[in-house]
């Protein structure tokens, strides 16, 4: 039934989506900095599963094994560098930085790598399940779980640990945190480099599916910006529901309407919840005046 | 003694320009391309083109004794394509700009020079709307995107209805196509030929290029059930929605592709699931036979210079680069004299060459601007390449072709068996 079909491609598609936007609403609901290179980040993480299956045969969804830790380590020398040493100035000060490393980023890409689609087809790439009269692909149902897979051990870190008790009180309150004697500055390079590894798994998660090149990060950032304002800044069961619907909305709309008009009709509902709960749809109000304060 | 410093380095700098005047050894000619950007990679494989035939050229003695040195200008989008000609021309002082790939950089960056006389030459962009402008500077001496429909068409009627055993007007035909300039123009005029002779369309379905998903239009498409779709995509789009069509096992007996459909990166991209697929294009890579040995002989010595520069054979875009601008180095600026744009246009508008005379395979013949079309290579014209197991290859029309046509397609099923 095609309306099932339909159903189904919107949630892998979301599925995508959230994975892409969880590391985003991290970021944004900790460190309340809008990183515009996490499009950037998602490419090389792209990059580097693709080099590492050209060069030494490692298969993508091995890859994220390594690539975790790369990319926490890189998240976390991103906020030391770039974010770290501008946090007293002003928000727009934080914001051109993160302009400043997505630029440097994808043309260091492009002068390193050259603008050619790099794709990997690995065998299981092609493999579709047929349920009945609906097919599913195979990679895209790995993403949608994996996104809740993440979700669910973030969760559990975040409620069960020490560390994560400390990441959501510096979230929550941070002069608060602060007299509690929480290392701020630890906790805000901690919660990039969780940020960034989850948008490093979502590489090697994505690369069976998109082919790879410099520019590929642009695609996605501004519709994980949706999916993170959707669901509430710094929500990550937010993030999560925010692309399933951002996901279904597009396919549905560009089925009964037009695939031209799907961006258009998800940024209406977009605007309509903003202009009715501002802080998303499972947001802690006052979160949307990030950025301000 | 801080002023006496200053004023030292003064004089050296002023003596500094002074050596950079001494260029009268050099032409200098403005080159505008997407180095950078969505169509980086275009951009560059389209220049490498371009700049062997300066390298032939220069290797040959230049032009009027001096070298050929190119000023490069980024068209990373549709403003900076603006900024870069204005850039080239009033700062550098170029006469002439060679690009640009894209429709819409072209059209963006020509009235820039058109507005200063300055001599556009296009070696690629095919939106007819380019040449619908009466400009008097811009020339394109490649093929305009409604040739691709009018290859189409013909083909439809000549190959496509007989293998499909239908009559020709039975056929359910939908296209589908990326929505800026390219795609818009290129998907109309098959369109609108097609109607004229009497196809039966069963749907359009515009998409934006770079979407990261095309699964509604192919289930829109699954839904129509047509018998020939033709897509109008950008390379990435190419290898998303054929990549989906798999996912979505939409099968369609014919996907003919209007131009992009053969440039490198869909290979790379798809595989062996290219196979079957058609393209309408330029002659590129047709049979010899159909050249002179004039053009033969600048092809296979740009073929061997790519090879040697770059370790591989050259891609579509580069050969075409290389042939459109060979066209101005050979027949154009020689007879010109030099680089007065009133020159060049007169030259321009001169040049005959039968067909078979470039390393396309196409002739030159420039309309003139009083013609709907000023400024358009009216010897222009499209053919059908099909990709086989070893490559893509011209399959119509006859004189022109490498192999012969096959067709329906098999289904996702059949090629899951082979």
């Amino acid at each position: 039934m095609t309306i099932g079909q339909i159903a189904i491609n919107g949630l892998l598609l979301g599925g995508i989506y959230a994975l892409i936007s969880i590391g985003l609403t991290i970021i944004f609901g900790v460190i309340r900095v809008i990183n515009f290179a996490h499009g950037e980040f998602l490419m090389l993480s792209m990059y580097a599963s693709f080099w590492l299956f050209q060069l030494l045969g490692i298969d993508p969804y091995v890859s994220i094994l390594i690539i975790i830790p790369i990319f926490f380590i890189a998240g976390w020398l991103t906020q030391r560098a770039f974010i770290q040493p501008i946090l007293k100035g002003p928000a727009l000060m934080q914001i051109f930085i993160t302009v400043g490393v997505s630029l440097a980023m994808m043309n260091g890409a492009l002068f390193l790598w050259k603008a050619d689609y790099r794709s990997v087809t690995p065998s299981y790439a092609a493999v579709t399940f047929k349920m009945g009269d609906f097919l599913i692909g195979l990679p895209r149902l790995v993403a949608f779980f994996s996104s809740i897979v993440i979700v669910l051990i973030l969760y559990l870190f975040l409620k069960k640990t020490h560390l994560g008790r400390a990441i959501r009180a510096v979230a929550q309150d941070r002069e608060a945190a602060l007299l509690m004697g929480i290392n701020m500055h630890r906790i805000y390079l901690i919660a990039f480099g969780i940020g960034t590894a989850c948008v490093g798994v979502a590489g090697p998660l994505l690369l069976p599916i998109y082919p790879v090149f410099p520019t590929v990060g642009t695609y996605f950032v501004l519709i994980a910006f949706v999916v993170v304002v959707l669901g509430g800044m710094g929500n990550m069961t937010g993030a999560f529901l925010g692309g399933l619907i951002i996901g279904l909305i597009e396919a549905f709309s560009g089925f009964f309407i037009t695939p031209q008009l799907q961006s258009l009709v998800y940024f209406v509902v977009f605007i309509l919840l903003l202009l009715l709960k501002p802080s998303g749809l499972m947001g802690v109000v006052g979160a949307e005046e990030i950025g301000m304060k | 003694m801080k002023k006496m410093f200053l004023s030292m380095v003064c004089v050296l700098l002023i003596f500094l320009s002074f050596s950079s005047l001494n260029a009268a050894e050099v032409i200098k000619m403005g080159i505008l391309f997407p180095f950078t950007g969505p169509l980086a990679k275009q951009g560059n494989d389209q220049f490498m083109g371009v700049d062997i035939a300066r390298e032939m050229l220069n290797n040959a003695g230049g032009l009027w004794g001096k070298k050929i040195e190119f000023v490069k200008g980024d068209t990373t989008t549709n403003e900076a394509a603006v900024a870069e000609a204005e850039r080239l021309i009033t700062v550098e002082g170029v006469k002439l700009i060679i690009g640009t790939y894209s429709s819409s950089r072209s059209m963006a960056a020509s009235n820039t020079t058109e507005k200063h006389k300055v001599i556009f030459w296009e070696v690629n962009a095919i939106a007819d709307e380019l040449t619908q402008r009466g400009f008097k500077y811009y020339f394109r001496a490649n093929v305009k995107s409604s040739d691709y429909g009018l290859a189409a068409v013909p083909f439809i009627f000549e190959v496509v209805a007989p293998a499909l055993k239908k009559d020709a007007k039975k056929l359910r035909i939908a296209t589908t196509y990326e929505d800026s300039l390219y795609g818009t123009i290129t998907a109309d005029a098959f369109t609108k030929l097609g109607k004229e002779k009497g196809l039966n369309f069963v749907g359009e379905f515009p998409f934006t290029s770079g979407a990261v998903d095309l699964s509604s239009t192919i289930m829109k498409l699954k839904a129509l059930k047509p018998d020939v779709v033709f897509i109008v995509p950008y390379v990435k789009d190419m290898i998303l929605f054929w990549r989906q069509s798999k996912e979505l096992n939409f099968d369609v007996p014919l996907l003919i592709g209007g131009g992009t459909v053969g440039e490198s990166g869909v290979v790379e991209g798809l595989g062996g699931d290219i196979e079957y697929v058609c393209n309408a294009y330029l002659p590129t890579g047709c049979n010899p036979k159909a050249l002179t040995p004039e053009a033969r002989k600048d092809l296979e010595e740009f073929e061997k210079i790519y090879q040697k520069k770059f370790g591989t054979k050259p891609p579509i875009l580069a050969i075409t680069g290389f042939a459109n601008t060979n066209v101005l180095f050979r027949h154009v600026l020689p007879k010109a004299g030099s680089l007065d744009p009133e020159a060049v246009r007169k030259a321009a508008l001169a040049v005959d060459i039968p067909e078979g005379g470039t390393a396309l395979g196409f002739g030159v013949k420039f309309n003139p601007p009083e013609d709907k079309m000023a400024g358009h290579n009216a010897k222009a014209f499209a053919i059908i390449q099909q990709y086989k197991k070893d490559g893509l290859f011209v399959v119509w029309p006859k004189k022109y072709a490498l192999r012969k046509p096959e067709l329906p397609m098999p289904t996702w099923d059949a090629r899951k068996k082979k």
